[in-house]
């Protein structure tokens, strides 16, 4: 994937600009950055979901608007930060749904769709939900449906506004794990992330997101190194002390 | 648990098809007279008997039976359309007003050209229910284009409902009573004036209508999880919310135009199919809601024309004393749900 020169918000209104990328397969890339600063609203750029104000989203080869939208959902998936509330949907069918890109025209699943399925509940631990009714999950388990959603999909990227809310530590390492793996079989995957710690830890690169939209390509080591946490996130001496603390462990 | 569904849909199906078939045997033996159920089946299936029978059978009761499956079935659809559209379970064409602006428009027309030039045609009203029908829908669209608010929306729909009733109610104040007498009766919501030209008319119109929905229930399904979702899935969300629209609204309006404004079973008749079938996946709610819209359509007409015979009820006092019980229910639960 490569992004050129984008420039990305909604109307007239730019949220974000220059974003310059080429992104390999296989990589983990995170977004971090203060609140508001235009995280999601780069995602959503990358994802095709808006147009682009300005520059150009390649996907391989192609640029992501001429490409026909049920090719494109078997190239990328995502995970967003909407809540869904699907009426009289059980987990299972929620993860089925990232199979209709492959479903027959009335919708019916074949058997390698429920084995990608099937697949997806296990690697997100799912698997004692798959009969509940979507509406009565937490939180958390709501969200790992919803990550085995866009797995199953079987796309070449993954794209995810902070995948990480809702769960609890033991989730989110749990999720770390899978993410490695998946983009060890060769899944590129573009998410967002809250927590610095988690993002160094797990990306081959960082785009740093400033609050005013202003964006940057690191490692994370370089990240950590010059101290851009620290002027990313506006910390005083004294947080980013403590923050040091925690990142370098 | 999937083979639990699988079982308890194909139940489902079993019981509608049933219930369809019995509706459909007491709608044609059941009038004011008397016939026999051999006779009626007699002159059914040889076409002949007496002059009187074969009239009441062929010309009054066949047409009506089947005019009411017919639209009951539609009505349905269109109402499972709205409440997709909307991702609300209470919209419908009746309370949304759409039923309202068919019907404003079928009563333009009416006195204003069948009433000066005389001439009046199935195509004719159709064309203008239409044409009301899908004013009073798009005005409903800006509005919730705007309001993302269900409340609001409801009140603006109901508020549309208003206003065309009193466009109406002036038209028939001001126009001459021949006019009247042939918009009141009309109005009031009757298959009473069904033929076999109107049958003919709404089955092209109705089946053309189930097949386009059918083929959007992979859409459909996909909007399950909203819009977002349903367009990283392929969805061309844009394209598929239009369709829904104008195939919902071509619906009521040839349920209007054919029957008057009938309410509630575009609201009552899909939430109970969801919760029959446990299920919200469009391609079995979509004809399950088919099935049972007929169902619920049929016995409430048979109701409005037998309960007090040879007096003749409108049908929607019939559809409402039974669905507005059907949508008080669901809206105690849908609270109880959120509660929990």
């Amino acid at each position: 994937m490569r992004l050129d020169r984008i420039t990305a918000g909604y109307g007239k209104n730019v949220i974000i600009s220059g974003v310059d990328a080429v992104i390999e397969k296989g990589e983990i890339i995170s977004l971090i950055g203060p609140n508001g600063g235009g995280k999601s609203t780069l995602l959503r750029t990358i994802s095709g979901n808006i147009r682009a104000l300005g520059g150009t989203v390649f996907i391989g080869e192609d640029d992501i608007k001429n490409i026909p939208l049920k090719e494109l959902s078997k190239r990328l998936s995502i995970v967003t930060t909407e809540r869904v509330r699907p009426e009289l949907m059980s987990c299972y069918d929620v993860v089925m749904a990232g199979r209709l890109p492959y479903a027959t025209g009335f919708g019916f699943f074949s058997k390698t769709d429920r084995e990608a399925a099937d697949r997806a509940v296990s690697l997100m631990g799912i698997t004692e939900l798959k009969n509940k009714r979507f509406e009565v999950l937490s939180d958390g388990q709501k969200q790992r449906t919803l990550i085995a959603r866009a797995v199953c999909q079987d796309p070449d990227y993954l794209i995810m506004d902070e995948p990480t809310s809702f769960l609890d530590i033991r989730y989110q390492m749990e999720l770390m794990e899978v993410l490695r793996e998946l983009s060890s079989e060769g899944l590129t995957i573009i998410m967002s992330l809250h927590e610095p710690a988690l993002a160094l830890e797990i990306s081959s690169r960082l785009i740093l997101v400033e609050s005013d939209g202003k964006t940057s390509v690191c490692s994370p080591k370089e990240a950590l190194e010059k101290g851009r946490i620290k002027e990313l996130y506006q910390l005083t001496d004294r947080m980013y002390e403590k923050v040091e603390k925690s990142l370098k462990g | 648990m999937q083979e639990f569904f699988k079982r308890r849909g194909v139940i489902v199906f079993i019981i509608l098809m049933l219930l369809l078939a019995a509706a459909f045997i007491v709608n044609i033996c059941v009038g004011s007279t008397d016939i026999s159920p051999a006779g009626v089946f007699h002159i059914l299936f040889s076409g002949q008997g007496d002059l009187k029978g074969e009239n009441i059978i062929l010309h009054i009761r066949l047409p009506r039976a089947l005019l009411t499956m017919l639209l009951g079935g539609g009505l349905a659809t269109s109402g499972f359309l709205l409440q997709t559209y909307f991702a609300n379970p209470i919209a419908g064409p009746y309370i949304l007003g759409i039923s309202s602006g068919a019907k404003m428009a079928v009563a333009v027309v009416l006195v204003f050209i069948v009433g000066s030039t005389g001439s009046s045609s199935g195509f004719l009203l159709i064309a203008s229910a239409f044409a009301g029908a899908l004013l009073s829908t798009g005005f409903i669209i800006m509005i919730s284009s705007r309001i993302k608010n269900m409340a609001a929306l409801l009140a603006a729909g109901i508020m549309v409902g208003y206003i065309c009733s009193a466009i109406t109610d002036f038209l028939i104040a001001f126009a001459d009573d021949a006019d009247i007498v042939n918009l009141h009766s009309w109005s009031q919501g009757s298959f009473s004036g069904a033929d076999m030209k109107s049958v003919t008319y709404s089955a092209v119109i109705v089946i053309a209508a189930f097949v386009m929905t059918m083929f959007l229930s992979k859409s459909l399904d996909a909007l399950r999880l909203g819009e977002t979702y349903a367009g990283s899935v392929g969805v061309d969300v844009k394209s598929c919310r239009l369709l829904i629209i104008l195939i919902s609204s071509l619906l009521s309006a040839c349920v209007t135009a054919f029957a008057g404004p009938v309410s509630f079973i575009g609201i009552a008749v899909p939430f109970l199919m969801r919760q029959s079938l446990g299920s919200s996946r469009p391609v079995l709610l979509i004809p399950a809601s088919f099935l049972a819209g007929s169902v619920f359509c049929m016995f409430s007409d048979l109701l409005a024309r037998v309960m007090f015979a040879p007096m003749e009820i409108n049908i929607s006092a019939v559809t409402s004393l039974f669905g507005a019980p059907i949508v008080i229910f669901m809206i105690l639960r849908r609270n109880k749900k959120h509660e929990a």
